[in-house]
């Protein structure tokens, strides 16, 4: 706990009522909150918690866990959100891509996406830029955030940006000579002026709280060597999955859990999201690669991810006696045999599949014309 | 039986204590210890300097007329900045005297002719707290760096408040603003990593401080990067971070208080001119009070501590000293302090008329005597008031008792006892009984004491025993107010010392509150002797300079602004956007609360709206 963060007495998720406080008034309705905007924007005053995410990342002190405040991914999410809609024009039932890395980047934007109204669609950073130009013909994206400038290239030289894109962020390497409409991720966030104020961030708050629950939040789609079927989630959707999570996934003070290789699916973010929610669980972002080698530093209630990713992760838990406090694991493919039952011999471990989580979905009406 | 009770356990502790020096101070002082963030080891009292001090005395000043000369041939670019880090451009000799009662300085310049003000109005309390005055702290060392500034070097101390202008943009419109915000025409505005290489760089030298940051402005939270220092300074050890603001966007945005808590945000110097709404006209908004009781509530829900600071001028507002210190006490369970600012006519009232000035002139020693007149001698100006730089003395007492083992030494306030001078009540948070610290504690023996225990230097034990006979030999049970007792005030005086002597902090349901007068220089009043050992110092990307050599005298603000703007204003709206700015005495648009602060009823003399023309600053 920080130094100076209060301790806050917090009913069980899903917090229903919580008694206001200062600059509260009148933000609660006698059901608790019913859109994952305000689920989230509720919860912002009760965290209780040193981190939200923790990513391997350098800081001054070299490699290492880094720790993500609340307060820094709420701000940033509001940044984002105001960018794309006072700079870059977005409104509501725009669209964005995210063919980006999951991590906290992607859930910040993601956030920000949904808090003044639009749609996400998230991509896997492993798609091939033909896929991807298939997706964006079909949804016809306001803005396209993409891994890096060698993405984009590619995705022009098929011809696979659509005309509704009005602006492409990088999130890494040089804008160069991508156009206009091109800007680096530090630069879309890099918004001075009047964005960081408390006139817009009132402005935000006002437009996430007018957001009703059946506006469609992101775009899920099924892909099997084509696009196969798409289908939309709703924000009041997403709360009831968040909830599903924590029925399941009871949340603790403290807890950790590793989201492993994880792709940006339904279950991932409904995971993500519940324990943003929660004010208590820190998620841990652990990427395919070197991230890996490291989570031996770590000790996850939950762990989360594909079978053979978790299945990597549990050899470095195991290596450095970290399992110990392991309670849940979410496969996302099929089990990790193998380790299951030799985890299973020292402590009980509920397993589950992604099935068991119900993230309802709606057909999405499909392209405009 | 209280008094038998206390006089008894005085003379107890009297006898202990003198048997115990008996033998103390005749075996030789041992070393002190000498901890690794210290340049050298801890000095003895008599190694400890002073500045000159009494009177008539001499020092070093300046000459109003001519240093404004060079300033703005400077900014122009006409002459060089060795004007002020090579040589004397602007000084003057000062003769400080004692005339008609009062304490004035006097100076001539041979172009300009005479200049004379009034530093005291009380040469007895002027007295009174040089008298009191502890000691320099280290004079620094290794510290070139950032030290470069001619006459205007800091060369004492650790400092207690490293400032830090975050922005020097404003959603106020305060007419006047010593630093012009908004008006200048040009925005400078630090960026992150030059945030967070000033704030290295500020404990890169020795004596390594556990020292406060503020960060200032401008409206500091009105930097996108506010949350973003405020988490970096606390990462890398900054004891307390602070943040001189006007409050509006603490009102104005309901979760930023929590934000700014979790980044690590302590405290909060919010500017606050008065009791009521007409008491703010001045700053240009009609509901300004509501906003600060808005920003007040929410701060103190989300945990940070409020430090309500008044300038104060002659003739303006001088008659809201009193109010505002029972303001204080009424809401003590979310205020520990208030921090009056008597007036320094800086930034645009350089230019105000001798006559003016004169008739708005305020002193500590006016503040002194306000408020045992308000109090109705409940606080006595002579018993109660200490320099700023006596609170060195219990730095010395806590940096010895922790020894080498510890990264930072103490938080030192050891400023020039002219700088500002400071009473401690002990307030009860929920009867709100008050009275002052020093009606029932001699706080003057007791630093000689802690004079004997560092001198003689006896190790942790031995010195932590000689601390509680002390303490208990300079405390007079039975003037203390009903309900507090020696045990009670043993465990305040030790969460002061940040658990120095039991190594725990207990939270009390009575509670030291500071009430501090802090009086920055002016043109008219400026004193090199007091700069060289500021503990306020402005961390800029030119070094860290003294807070009135940075607002005031050679008037380094001007100069590092212009070296470091970003934008000129109007380049900077066309690419920024305009941001919001309160004025035109039209209300701010506030979210429906309730109030829950005790509202004052008793106002005296609160000036009459549209008469009030104050505003020397933000009260930063």
């Amino acid at each position: 706990m920080m130094a100076n963060q209060r301790a806050v007495e917090k009913p069980a998720f899903p917090f229903g009522v919580l008694p206001d406080r200062p600059g509260d008034e009148g933000a609660q309705d006698d059901r608790g909150p019913d859109t994952i905007n305000r689920l989230l924007l509720h919860g912002a005053r009760y965290h209780d918690r040193e981190a939200l995410f923790l990513q391997w990342e350098q800081s001054r002190k070299g490699w290492g866990w880094q720790g993500h405040p609340d307060w820094r991914t709420d701000r940033n999410a509001i940044r984002a959100a105001l960018v794309l809609r006072q700079r870059i024009g977005m409104e509501a039932g725009d669209r964005v891509v995210l063919w980006i890395p999951f991590g906290m980047d992607f859930a910040t934007i993601e956030r920000g996406v949904w808090s003044i109204g639009g749609l996400s669609v998230p991509v896997s950073p492993r798609w091939s830029a033909d896929r991807v130009a298939t997706l964006l013909h079909e949804t016809r994206p306001a803005v396209l955030f993409v891994p890096a400038v060698d993405s984009l290239r590619e995705l022009k030289s098929i011809g696979g940006v659509p005309d509704s894109v009005r602006a492409t962020v990088l999130m890494a390497g040089e804008v160069e000579d991508q156009g206009e409409e091109a800007l680096g991720y530090d630069a879309f966030m890099d918004y001075g002026g009047v964005l960081d104020t408390a006139e817009r961030a009132s402005m935000w708050r006002t437009t996430v709280r007018s957001i009703p629950p059946n506006t469609p939040v992101a775009l899920e789609y099924r892909w099997e060597g084509g696009l196969k079927s798409l289908g939309a989630m709703s924000q009041a959707g997403l709360v009831e999955a968040a909830q599903a999570v924590l029925r399941l996934l009871p949340a603790e003070k403290g807890g950790l859990q590793i989201l492993a290789g994880a792709e940006p699916d339904p279950i991932c973010r409904a995971l993500l999201y519940a324990a943003w929610a929660d004010g208590l669980t820190r998620t841990a972002f652990v990427p395919p690669g070197p991230a890996i080698e490291h989570t031996g530093q770590l000790q996850p209630r939950l762990l989360a991810g594909p079978a053979d990713i978790v299945a990597e992760v549990m050899r470095k838990l195991d290596a450095a006696d970290q399992q110990s406090g392991l309670s849940y694991m979410v496969c996302l493919t099929d089990r990790p045999a193998g380790e299951e039952s030799r985890i299973a011999s020292r402590r009980p471990v509920s397993f589950l599949q992604s099935s068991q989580i119900d993230v309802p979905l709606r057909e999405f009406p499909g392209r405009e014309p | 039986m209280r008094e038998a009770l206390s006089r008894a356990t005085r003379t107890a502790a009297n006898v202990a204590w003198n048997a115990f020096q008996a033998v103390n101070t005749r075996i030789p002082d041992s070393p002190s210890v000498h901890p690794d963030w210290a340049p050298g080891p801890l000095p003895k009292s008599y190694e400890r300097t002073k500045p000159p001090l009494g009177w008539p005395r001499e020092t070093d000043s300046l000459c109003p007329e001519c240093v404004i000369e060079v300033r703005d041939a400077i900014i122009a670019g006409e002459r060089d900045i060795s004007e002020f880090t090579e040589k004397k451009s602007g000084e003057v000799k000062a003769q400080i005297v004692e005339e008609d009662g009062k304490i004035l300085i006097k100076k001539h310049c041979e172009i300009h002719g005479e200049f004379v003000d009034t530093l005291s109005v009380d040469p007895k309390l002027s007295e009174v707290l040089e008298r009191r005055y502890f000691g320099r702290d280290f004079r620094t060392a290794e510290d070139e760096h950032l030290h470069h500034h001619g006459s205007s070097t800091i060369r004492y101390g650790r400092g207690a408040v490293l400032t830090i202008d975050l922005t020097n943009r404003c959603n106020m419109m305060c007419n006047p603003c010593f630093m012009d915000a908004n008006q200048v025409g040009y925005v400078h505005e630090l960026t992150l990593e030059e945030i967070k290489e000033i704030l290295d760089d500020s404990i890169s030298f020795k004596p390594r401080r556990q020292m406060s940051v503020q960060f200032s402005g401008g409206e500091p939270t009105m930097s996108p990067h506010f949350l973003e220092a405020c988490s970096y300074a606390k990462e890398v050890g900054y004891y307390s971070v602070q943040a001189a603001t006007n409050g509006l966007r603490f009102a104005l945005e309901p979760e930023f208080a929590y934000q700014a808590a979790e980044a690590g945000l302590n405290m909060v110097y919010l500017q606050f001119d008065g009791v009521t709404n007409e008491s703010n006209m001045h700053r240009h908004i009609s509901n300004l009070f509501d906003a600060k009781w808005m920003a007040i509530e929410r701060l103190a829900d989300a945990g940070i501590d409020i430090t309500p600071v008044t300038t104060v001028v002659n003739t303006v507002n001088d008659e809201q000293v009193g109010p505002l210190l029972e303001f204080v006490i009424q809401n003590s369970d979310k205020m520990g302090a208030i921090s009056f600012q008597p007036v320094s006519f800086t930034g645009r009232d350089e230019e105000i008329s001798d006559e003016e000035r004169h008739k708005q002139r305020y002193t500590i020693s006016h503040l002194a005597r306000d408020l045992q007149e308000y109090t109705g001698g409940k606080v006595d100006m002579y018993r109660d008031w200490y320099p700023l730089g006596s609170a060195g003395a219990y730095t010395w007492l806590a940096d010895h008792l922790r020894g080498t083992e510890v990264e930072f030494g103490g938080i030192s306030c050891s400023c020039h006892p002219n700088c500002g001078a400071s009473l401690m009540l002990v307030v009860n948070q929920h009867t709100k009984e008050w009275a002052p610290l020093t009606q029932f504690f001699d706080s003057e023996g007791f630093i000689h004491d802690i004079n004997v225990i560092t001198d003689t230097s006896r190790g942790k034990k031995l010195s932590l025993f000689q601390t509680m006979l002390a303490l208990m030999r300079n405390i007079d049970g039975s003037k203390m107010p009903e309900g507090l007792t020696p045990k009670i005030f043993l465990e305040m005086v030790n969460t002061k010392l940040g658990g120095a002597v039991t190594g725990e902090v207990n939270r009390q349901q009575w509670k030291i509150v500071w009430v501090g007068g802090m009086w920055f220089q002016d043109l008219w009043t400026y004193d090199f002797r007091r700069t060289e050992m500021c503990v306020i110092p402005y961390a800029t990307q030119e070094g860290e300079i003294s807070f009135c050599a940075y607002n005031t005298g050679a008037g380094w603000r001007n100069i590092v602004e212009n070296m470091h703007m970003v934008a000129e204003t109007r380049d900077w709206f066309k690419e920024k956007g305009r941001h919001e700015i309160y004025a035109g005495n039209r209300p701010m648009n506030l979210a429906p609360g309730t109030r829950s602060l005790p509202v004052m009823e008793k106002q005296k003399g609160i000036p009459h709206a549209g008469t009030v023309q104050l505003g020397r600053g933000c009260s930063h």
